[in-house]
């Protein structure tokens, strides 16, 4: 199978996944709910529609984020929660909850809180790796990023006003796409197209680190510019989908390891399929968070850690080194 | 048209790791570089490839300063082959050796890649994934990787590291090859033997200056090496004309 | 140095507004504080919550509650006031009551009311600590009288969906259920609690929502969707400071509701 039919394919699941999106629910919607006199053309136009289309630019962020990370650490296990963006957005948006500013303006003040927060962290991530001259200083700069914003986060929720607060931060954070209306999608969806696009351009010079960073530099690889591509684009695509969903795991790390035997080990032959695969894999779960009886739906983050832990499981008993290369 | 460093410094950190080293590398020869540990020898091909820039002196082809040249006109004329021979993904040979194709990417390509693998006796394993290559294969991959770029100079620093003897003797012979070809050629070595057989010219490094330089046959002699390496080195006739370094203790 | 420190001392020392004292009542939780002082003097109030002189989760006037002293609850901070009573709450944490105890203070344990009886019988259980059994009474009677006049004039009980956060909504056995139910209004289902997605209120709509901030981002987005479905859904507001405690609250509470209702044309 060559791999433009093997990526046909891969749209193709990607837009069942969109009609399934659309159509699942407590209450399975037929296309007959789509003529605008059916009452529930109201959930499909303002909750179905827009919830597709940030799930889907989100998995699309995630997935194609981790592919750029796991390319350019030259790591399978890399996800872009390493470097520690996605963690300093949570940070904002929880301190907006627990300030009290959430609601302003429609959502605008959480957002704002958020993609501060992220901009923080790429700025901090950018001045920490100045003069880096491996990834292993990207690691840690995005591991101290990480720990210091969980703890702050924490710390946040500790002191907050009432119980009120503290349920919402708690329940922010585990991720959801519940209720993001056409709002959401305008306010996140610049910053995650932009930043798709800057991941995007990576998968060449992506391909020339698979030789080591000397051998990279010397084909033409401009690395100092790769690092604040892969900074910026991550930034701006996890970030903002991080301040309209809260955190949502493991998609990053489990689309790019699925999908590498069937579209190659090279990175740049990754890059598009994952940001395909993270779109279906997102709103698959995010159905599933639908579909879950009683009144309420299941939260997306812990939908994906369901997934996602039994994936690893499989994969932890597969024959072993052999699948990471 | 030489490849030159001219009073090159390079500090690294605290520590002096060149020390005003000027040296050549003839188009169309082979400069082997040989010095003990530390003396500096990945250093100076680094420095030459224009991976580091020089703490003080400067690196020019033909009079222009690489420094001043522009990212992808220095990765078309200077190829340069790291000694780790890892590659991070499990791909196929035919996509490593492309790899190095980065800084061209026109028509030319596909034409290049072939004659790469042809020229370093790899086409049959095209299609077979680097991980499950041997080390002599490999090696032979990421020489080809090199070659697909067609450079006008080629610094290979140890590319004989864990290979066989006699995958040794053929890596040596397709390096002279490129040599003979037109390319400036300058290889780091360990083995004395190897480098004799394949030397046009030599440098000898130690604590990071250049000992000596020049032609083959009046740098490495005996004497030069018994002192650079603190052995007892000398050449013996093999008959009908060949001739080889051996080594003993002091 | 040391003369620079002892200035810093003393400085620190003489920071808050109000000085150490000896017995009094110490209430620990802007419920409990707002009971206090309903029933008090305000020279037999030692501190009160440190919530209660925060805009966000205060239940009694902020002017009010900065005349006192405002404490976090900490064993440290508490027997250093030697107070005579301790109101605590369900929300103090365990390791600080075992420690109050410990420090042999003696601890009124106050639960959260969830029916107007059981607020009743904090009332009377606090005001027979503090000896102010006629006030207990008086305010007992105020709640019964708002309770009374918050009945609804007609029998129809229209389903209302009370959100005390933006997207956080009451349900099961509260005292805002019962509230709800006094002043002529029906409960939603079961499971339309907590976090509710605006498909379930769709698919069963309530006849009204009620919600602490009409701006919020949930409540437009709700509205929208409920518009574009043409659900005839009322909304009116409920203030946030009405939800989170009993007692006196319930007068305000009660009225409020009453109003709504009255508005209500089915």
């Amino acid at each position: 199978m060559s791999r433009p039919v093997r990526l046909s394919l891969l749209v193709a699941l990607s837009l069942a996944m969109v009609a399934l999106s659309l159509a699942a629910g407590k209450q399975w919607l037929p296309w007959a709910a789509w003529t605008g006199q059916d009452p529930r053309w109201a959930i499909v136009i303002e909750l179905r529609v827009p919830r597709a289309i940030l799930g889907a630019m989100l998995g699309a962020a995630l997935g194609l984020s981790g592919a750029v990370l796991q390319g350019y650490l030259r790591n399978p296990l890399a996800d872009p929660t390493v470097i520690g963006v996605s963690s300093c957005a949570a940070l904002g948006a929880v301190a907006a909850i627990v300030l009290g500013v959430s609601g302003a303006a429609g959502g605008l003040g959480q957002f704002g809180w958020a993609m501060a927060g992220a901009g923080g962290a790429m700025a901090l991530l950018g001045l920490l790796t100045a003069r880096a001259e491996s990834p292993v200083v990207f690691v840690l700069a995005g591991t101290v990023l990480a720990s210091l914003a969980g703890a702050l986060t924490a710390f946040l929720i500790s002191i907050a006003p009432n119980p009120y607060a503290v349920a919402e931060a708690i329940d922010w954070l585990m991720g959801a796409l519940t209720d993001r209306g056409a709002n959401d999608v305008m306010l996140a969806a610049p910053f995650m197209i932009v930043g798709t696009l800057v991941l995007l351009i990576t998968g060449r010079e992506l391909d020339a680190l698979a030789l080591g960073e000397d051998a990279a530099r010397s084909l033409g690889a401009n690395l100092t510019r790769l690092r604040w591509t892969v900074v910026l684009g991550t930034g701006l695509a996890v970030g903002a989908g991080v301040a309209v969903t809260g955190v949502v795991g493991f998609v990053g790390l489990v689309v790019p390891h699925v999908l590498r035997p069937v579209f190659g080990a090279r990175p740049s032959a990754l890059l598009l399929p994952s940001a395909l695969g993270g779109a279906a894999l997102t709103l698959a779960a995010d159905s599933l968070c639908r579909l879950a009886p009683g009144a309420g739906e299941v939260r997306l983050g812990v939908v994906m850690a369901l997934i996602g832990a039994p994936f690893f499981l499989a994969l932890l008993f597969r024959e072993g080194g052999r699948q990471w290369r | 048209m030489a490849l030159s460093l001219d009073s090159v410094t390079l500090d690294l950190g605290r520590r002096r790791v060149l020390d005003v080293v000027s040296a050549n590398i003839a188009p169309g020869r082979v400069t082997v570089i040989l010095g003990p540990n530390g003396a500096g020898k990945t250093s100076l091909l680094r420095v030459a490839a224009g991976l580091v820039s020089p703490s003080a002196g400067s690196v020019a082809i033909d009079g222009q300063d690489i420094g001043a040249m522009r990212r992808d006109a220095r990765a078309r004329s200077i190829g340069y082959l790291p000694q780790a021979g890892d590659v991070a993904w499990n791909m196929t040979a035919h996509n490593v050796v492309a790899l190095g194709r980065l800084a061209h990417r026109n028509a030319h390509d596909a034409v290049a890649i072939t004659a790469a693998l042809a020229a370093t006796d790899a086409a049959s394993l095209a299609d077979r994934r680097v991980g499950e290559l041997s080390g002599g294969e490999r090696a032979r991959v990421l020489l080809a990787r090199v070659l697909a770029g067609e450079p006008e100079w080629l610094l290979a620093d140890e590319p004989l590291a864990s290979l066989d003897p006699a995958h040794q003797l053929d890596l040596l012979d397709r390096l002279r090859a490129v040599a003979r070809g037109g390319a400036g050629v300058a290889v780091v070595l360990h083995d004395l033997a190897l480098a004799a057989r394949v030397a046009d010219d030599a440098i000898l490094m130690a604590g990071g200056r250049i000992v000596a330089a020049g032609p083959a046959s009046a740098t490495l002699t005996g004497d030069a090496l018994s002192t650079l390496f603190n052995i007892s080195a000398c050449w013996l006739d093999l008959g009908e004309g060949g001739r080889t370094i051996a080594i003993a203790p002091r | 140095m040391r003369a620079a420190i002892a200035l810093i001392a003393l400085t620190l020392a003489g920071c808050n507004a109000q000085p150490a004292r000896t017995g009094g009542i110490v209430s620990t939780n802007p419920c409990t504080d707002q009971l206090l002082l309903a029933l008090a003097p305000p020279e037999r109030v030692a501190a009160i919550s440190h919530y209660s002189q925060e805009a966000a989760a205060t239940s009694i006037p902020l002017d009010l509650a900065r005349r006192f002293r405002g404490t976090a609850g900490t064993a440290e901070e508490v027997v250093a006031l030697k107070p005579d009573v301790v109101l605590a709450s369900s929300f103090t944490p365990a390791s600080t009551l075992r420690a109050y105890q410990k420090l042999g203070l003696n601890v009124l344990l106050l639960d959260s009311p969830t029916t107007i009886a059981a607020s009743r019988d904090q009332i009377r259980t606090v005001a027979a600590t503090l000896g102010a059994q006629a006030a207990g009474e008086a305010l007992i009677a105020r709640i019964d009288a708002a309770v009374a006049a918050a009945a609804p004039k007609n029998a129809t009980r229209p389903v209302a969906l009370l959100f005390i956060a933006d997207n956080f909504a009451n349900g099961g056995p509260t005292l805002l259920t019962e509230m709800l139910g006094r002043a002529g209004f029906a409960s939603p289902p079961a499971d339309m609690s907590r976090v509710v997605p605006i498909e379930a209120i769709v698919r069963q709509p309530p006849a009204l929502i009620l919600a602490p901030d009409p701006d919020g981002r949930a409540a437009t987005l709700r509205r929208r969707v409920l518009a574009r479905a043409g659900l005839p859904v009322a909304e009116a507001v409920f203030p946030r400071t009405l939800v989170n405690c009993g007692g006196p609250t319930i007068i305000p509470a009660m009225q409020r509701l009453a109003a709504i209702r009255a508005r209500m044309t089915r």
